[in-house]
């Protein structure tokens, strides 16, 4: 009996192995690592497909598990294979991840890096290997720039500015007339909700507002739940709370609603579907995001660079690109649930438009011009021109007269 | 039909690896029959109580209860079969009440509606307490508060429990003071009177032939003699048991105060609530000061207070080493001016039982053994403890073996050995002999000796009175708390004046 | 019955008897509840009344609720020496079950699918760290990021339809709203209490995690004791899952024993509660300290101290002095 028990116990863990083996990379052909730099490696090897490694720094977790989402659907439209590795919300695996992917023979890396301390060490491996990479969602501050732009290997940033999600809910909150916040976020040492605080507390004072409190230290929505509530019991008179992530604004409504004495109006920033549902039914006022469509523009640059077509900026320098934060008014939700989550917000031409071979002259300005364009609206208005949405469904959210 | 003998064993078999523990032991054990069983440390007794107990399962050969044939699978299984056992080592559940380890494995008898029934389980428990006069013991208060000693009572107590027909003592003696000694006797002799049959183990020779009808005795696995205890002496019996003659006695042949006037350790009115109360005496230079009493009287608490272990209320110890006195302030202190403690319960409070010979012999010394920045070299601690393995005739496979597989004897001696080895000038020592063989005994007491002579002033904390006489140059005896009287080597003293002085 | 030997010197002796005495134990706890209660005042008073008003205790109660019955799990998986360390992954794949059957047929799917899993997952846990004897913690490990694998292919699964994980809106809400969740909470305190000290699964392994060698010796079954321990441990940890999701509607799954986080607090509850067990029964003290620990987050929050750091530094140091006071007279190793 207990040889048959460990019989079994070493098929399960066999085939564990296995399927977690084939899970983790969406094909099975292996390029080795060469010293060739891989932008004549693929000249060579024309018709070999590309392989892009990618790092989800903690699987499971909705906003980060958007953005891998949205990579793997890009590689799908511009036909190349990737390899996904997932960093379990530690630094230190984010850097072995890259190694890994590195040994395992990918022709460039889409990184995210949680901590500005990450990109010169990553910068580093991919030197050494000759591994192109970008970077994505994280804008690397200044002093890590001037380290990455020395590096030849360094192909870009795509991201955005967390500041600049926190500040324009800030001053829609005091526009409203609102006077006294809190605000729900998470870890103090995570820089995207420190800077989305940030950039609301700066706002919203400027405006004449208080930030009465800030709830640090949240990592679900029962923290955030029972913390909003002791927020509540504190600062009853609050009108205004601000919750920095999806998880933390529903955990920051259902608090709401156990203090009916309280009369507050609730900002997100992050459209998830929880999130996207209280906006539609009038809980959440404002919420914003949108913005992980900034892997998809990273890939294109990796790509393009792949295939001998190097986008750079006019001082021949790795261009750094913004992605504006998107701010979804309720009339809108719909459309956002069904061509931002249930499909691409970008379609496949408009993809492959940006990217060699498909056009072997594309340019920085135009991926640029794609990016500053980027709004709700623009987007609907070009999926009524591929006729997946009406002009009644436009001018029901208000898109159009 | 009735079957004349409760228990009989034929050819059992028992190996441990390579060790062949019972090796065709048989053993009948009649109606009515006190029965001893006699043997070295490592000669096989446990493993055959514990075959018997169901604790182990036998390898082959046949057990036979009341003339039935006999395999418990587990201890509940003996229970059933009305087998009452008191093992050696283990001890209670502490985490428990001592109402619920006396019926713990038989907690269903007290179950209603799924539930059990603590009120009723814990009359029943008083009641049996007081049933064979074991003590007032407040049955709802966790096992972790008794003594060692109030440990083997209730346990002795849970034995009873399941009014055995069979009862089986391992070693209980030697844990338990004179007047619970006593009583244990009289419940024996009740149990015969029942015509009821105790199997009982103790190291104790003049005891076990006092008491018991019958001796088995074993050697290396295997049932050498058993003999009718009216026939036998100790000499006869060590002889059976180690298989030679044991030449000369176990102690001290003089009969002299033999110590240097130098008093090294001084206790002044020391007090611990509870416990005693004004203790005052010197330790001289190159003495045994023996300290006996009944189990209120104090005497091993009095050992833990002298060490630091328990902080008094009153009083203070003073170590005076050149004229210097020193105020003893705790253990640690105690430890750094060179006095040792060998405790009475060795597994739990003086060997790391999941632990090497190696690390335990290497524990106390390892200020001595370390280098530059604490590093300590493992050559260094493989060379003092395979010494001390050598020096003190320790059996250990190696000096990896974990403590958890010696016997008591060899744990009492590496327990012994190590402070021994750390030449410490003052040694407080409580039971050096509990659950040791003869032949230990005979060696403990023998480098006891020698120590003296080089000058090594020992405190001897004893329930056994004639080691106490055989080996203290004074001795001090405890009443209530109290020290009573001051027998001196060169006086004379006799277990009848000192045992009237104690009760 | 007729006593063998009447000899009064033969009982034991008045040091023994006077180191019983039940009334100190008494005073001692009504001592350490004045000592509890008396911090709730002072702090009531520093926060005009605001701290000890009825809306706020009960607020205080209701966080207590899931790191309690979570605690109370820990008492039957704990004691009994399994550190199983997937608990908090077992808790979220019991969460998203939970919430997907209390869609389907209401609170009990959210009741049942919380318990079947647990139940379920921690019985397989238990059966392979007896069989295979891999220390507990270790198996608990590696079973924690297979539960967080699982988790995370079934989050990706309904990322690809453009949903998240299974979220109760409306539905199956009240178990974790007052006054049910207060209900529950007694309900579970009374079932811990009487299961662990009132029957013989508790016995059980309360002996077998004092000493197993003992416990083995006096007849108890060992292995059957971990198991049935265990299992009781996992029906509380299933009714925590069911009360967490219908609390907070949504558990997200995570990976990377990101999951271990989830038990935290619960696990200071616990530890806490053990350096009650002198004064208070194990499975009262899990209460008191689970109030303790929430209370102060929530009095920290309304004093104005910041959360994240302050709060994280007088919560610890809360804890070490509670810890403190509940060992002071005990004399031993702790663990």
């Amino acid at each position: 009996m207990r040889k048959i028990f460990y019989v079994l116990l070493v098929i399960i863990l066999a085939c564990t192995l296995i399927f977690s083996g084939c899970g983790s990379s969406s094909s099975s052909s292996k390029i080795s690592s060469t010293t060739t730099p891989p932008s004549q490696k693929n000249s060579t090897t024309a018709n070999k497909k590309l392989k892009l490694g990618f790092n989800n720094f903690l699987k499971g977790f909705y906003s980060l598990d958007i953005l891998e989402k949205s990579f793997k659907a890009t590689a799908d439209a511009l036909n190349v294979d990737t390899m996904i590795t997932n960093d379990e919300g530690k630094v230190e695996q984010s850097v072995q991840n890259v190694q890994n992917m590195i040994s395992s023979g990918v022709d460039g890396i889409v990184f995210f890096g949680i901590s500005d301390t990450l990109f010169p060490v990553v910068s580093q491996k991919c030197r050494e290997a000759k591994i192109p990479f970008v970077i994505y969602d994280h804008i690397p501050s200044d002093k890590s720039m001037e380290i990455l732009q020395q590096n030849p290997y360094f192909v870009g940033v795509v991201g955005e500015h967390d500041y600049d999600a926190g500040y324009p809910i800030g001053e829609y909150a005091a526009n409203q007339g609102l006077k006294k916040a809190i605000v729900v976020t998470g870890k103090n040492t995570d820089t995207t909700h420190s800077a989305r605080v940030k950039g609301f507390t700066d706002s919203f004072t400027k405006a004449g507002g208080r930030v009465l409190d800030v709830g640090w230290g949240n990592t679900t929505l029962a923290d955030a739940l029972s913390q909003t509530d002791d927020l509540l019991t504190a600062h009853p008179d609050v009108d205004c709370i601000y919750a920095t992530g999806g998880d933390f604004g529903s955990g920051a409504l259902q608090a709401l609603q156990k203090h009916p004495n309280v009369k507050a109006k609730v900002f997100v920033t992050d459209l998830d579907p929880d999130i996207l549902a209280g906006l539609k039914a009038g809980t959440i006022t404002a919420a914003n995001g949108a913005h992980w469509v900034n892997v998809d523009f990273a890939t294109i640059l990796l790509v393009n660079y792949l295939n001998n077509h190097p986008l750079r900026d006019s001082g021949n320098k790795a261009p750094v690109v913004t992605v504006p934060v998107l701010t979804l008014p309720n009339n809108q939700v719909s459309l956002y649930q069904k061509f931002w989550l249930n499909n691409e917000p970008f379609s496949v031409t408009e993809l492959r438009n940006l990217t060699v071979p498909w056009n072997p002259n594309v340019t920085l300005n135009e991926v640029k011009s794609v990016i500053s364009n980027y709004s709700i609206k623009s987007r609907l208005e070009e999926k009524q021109k591929e006729g997946l949405v009406t002009s009644d469904e436009l001018k029901k959210a208000g898109i159009i007269n | 039909m009735t079957n004349e003998y409760i228990f009989r064993a034929e050819k059992l078999n028992k190996f441990f690896g390579p060790t062949h523990a019972n090796n065709d032991v048989s053993i009948s054990i009649q109606k009515g029959e006190i029965r001893g069983l006699i043997g070295e440390n490592g000669s096989g007794k446990s493993t055959l109580i514990s075959l018997i107990s169901g604790i182990i399962q036998k390898d082959s050969g046949m057990m036979f209860l009341d003339g039935e044939p006999y395999e418990p699978k587990t201890p509940l299984d003996a229970f059933n079969h009305k087998i009452g056992t008191v093992v050696q080592e283990l001890g209670l559940v502490d985490g428990l009440p001592i109402g619920v380890n006396i019926f713990l494995g038989r907690l269903d008898m007290f179950n209603k509606n799924g539930v059990i029934d603590l009120q009723g389980l814990y009359k029943a428990a008083s009641e049996h307490l007081s049933y064979w006069n074991l003590g007032k013991f407040p049955v709802q208060n966790l096992a972790s508060t008794l003594s060692v000693e109030e440990k083997k009572m209730v346990e002795l107590a849970r034995a009873l429990s399941v009014n055995p027909n069979f009862l089986i003592l391992d070693e209980i003696t030697t844990a338990i003071s004179l007047n619970n000694r006593k009583l244990l006797y009289s419940i024996i002799e009740q149990f015969k009177k029942q015509g009821k049959s105790v199997l009982l183990i103790t190291h104790d020779l003049e005891e076990i032939i006092k008491i018991t009808d019958n001796i088995t005795i074993m050697r290396d696995g295997v049932v050498v003699d058993t003999r009718k205890s009216c026939e036998l002496t100790p000499d006869i019996l060590k002889r059976l048991m180690v298989g030679r003659e044991l030449s000369g006695s176990y102690y001290r042949n003089d009969w002299e105060d033999q110590y240097e006037d130098d008093v090294v350790l001084s206790v002044c009115d020391l007090t611990v609530e509870e416990h005693f109360e004004d203790v005052s005496f010197d330790l001289h230079k190159g003495e045994i000061l023996g300290i006996c009493g009944l189990s209120d009287a104090g005497i091993h608490e009095l050992g833990e207070t002298i060490f630091g272990v328990i902080k008094p209320q009153k009083g203070s110890i003073y170590f005076i080493s050149s004229n210097e006195k020193i105020k003893v302030k705790n253990s640690i202190h105690a430890r750094k001016l060179g006095i040792g403690y060998v405790p009475k319960d060795r597994d739990k409070q003086a060997l790391m039982i999941n632990d090497s010979v190696e690390n335990n012999i290497c524990l106390p010394s390892i200020e001595i053994l370390q280098g530059p920045f604490g590093y300590i070299r493992p050559a260094k601690m493989r060379k003092l403890s395979s010494k001390v393995v050598n020096d003190f005739e320790i059996k250990a496979k190696s000096i990896s073996q974990y403590i958890r597989g010696l016997s008591g004897g060899n744990k009492q001696k590496i327990n012994f050995a190590r402070w021994m080895n750390e030449k410490v000038r003052i040694l407080i020592m409580d039971c050096p002999t509990r659950g040791v063989d003869v032949g230990v005994k005979a060696y403990i007491y023998s480098v006891m000796n020698e120590a003296k002579k080089q000058g090594l002033s020992i405190i001897m904390i004893s329930d056994e009175l004639p080691e106490l006489i055989g080996m203290c140059d004074r001795l001090l005896v405890m009443k209530e708390g109290k020290v009573v009287k001051t027998f001196y080597r060169s006086s004379g003293f006799t277990e009848e004046s000192i045992m009237e002085v104690m009760m | 019955m007729k006593s063998v030997d009447s000899e009064k010197s033969y009982s034991l002796g008045k040091f023994q008897e006077r180191r019983f005495l039940v009334s100190r134990y008494d005073i001692k706890k009504l001592l350490s509840v004045i000592l509890i209660i008396i911090p709730y005042i002072i702090f009531n008073i520093f926060t005009k009344g605001r701290f000890m008003e009825s809306s706020n205790i009960l607020s205080i109660l209701v966080h207590a609720v899931v790191p309690a019955f979570v605690a109370w799990g820990f008492c039957f998986i704990f004691t009994s020496g399994i550190m199983d360390l997937s608990i908090g992954a077992i808790m979220i794949l019991a969460c998203i079950v939970s919430g997907i059957l209390a869609i389907k047929i209401g609170y009990f799917g959210l009741i049942l699918g919380g318990i079947l899993v647990s139940f379920a997952l921690e019985y397989i846990n238990l059966k392979c760290m007896i069989k295979t004897k891999i220390p507990s913690w270790v198996f608990g490990l590696g079973m924690a990021m297979i539960y967080e694998g699982i988790g995370a292919l079934y989050g990706a699964s309904q990322l690809k339809l453009g949903k998240q994980v299974v979220s109760l809106g409306v539905t199956a809400r009240k178990l974790g709203s007052i006054p049910w969740i207060i209900i529950v909470l007694a309900l579970g305190l009374i079932m811990a209490y009487i299961i662990f000290n009132r029957t013989s699964i508790g016995f059980d392994i309360r002996a077998v995690g004092s000493n197993r060698e003992v416990a083995k010796m006096m007849g108890v079954d060992v292995t059957k004791a971990i198991i049935r321990g265990g299992l009781v441990g996992s029906v509380f940890i299933g009714l925590a899952s069911a009360i967490n999701e219908s609390y907070a509607g949504r558990v997200m799954p995570t990976t990377g024993l990101n999951s271990i986080a989830l038990i935290f607090i619960p696990l200071a509850v616990y530890l806490l509660a053990q350096a009650f067990e002198q004064i208070f029964n194990l499975t009262v003290a899990v209460i008191i300290s689970s109030v303790i620990v929430e209370s102060l987050f929530n009095i920290l929050t309304i004093l104005g101290v910041p959360s994240g750091t302050w709060q994280q530094v007088a919560v610890g140091a809360c804890v070490i002095v509670c810890g403190v006071l509940a060992q002071r007279h005990y004399k031993g190793v702790v663990k």
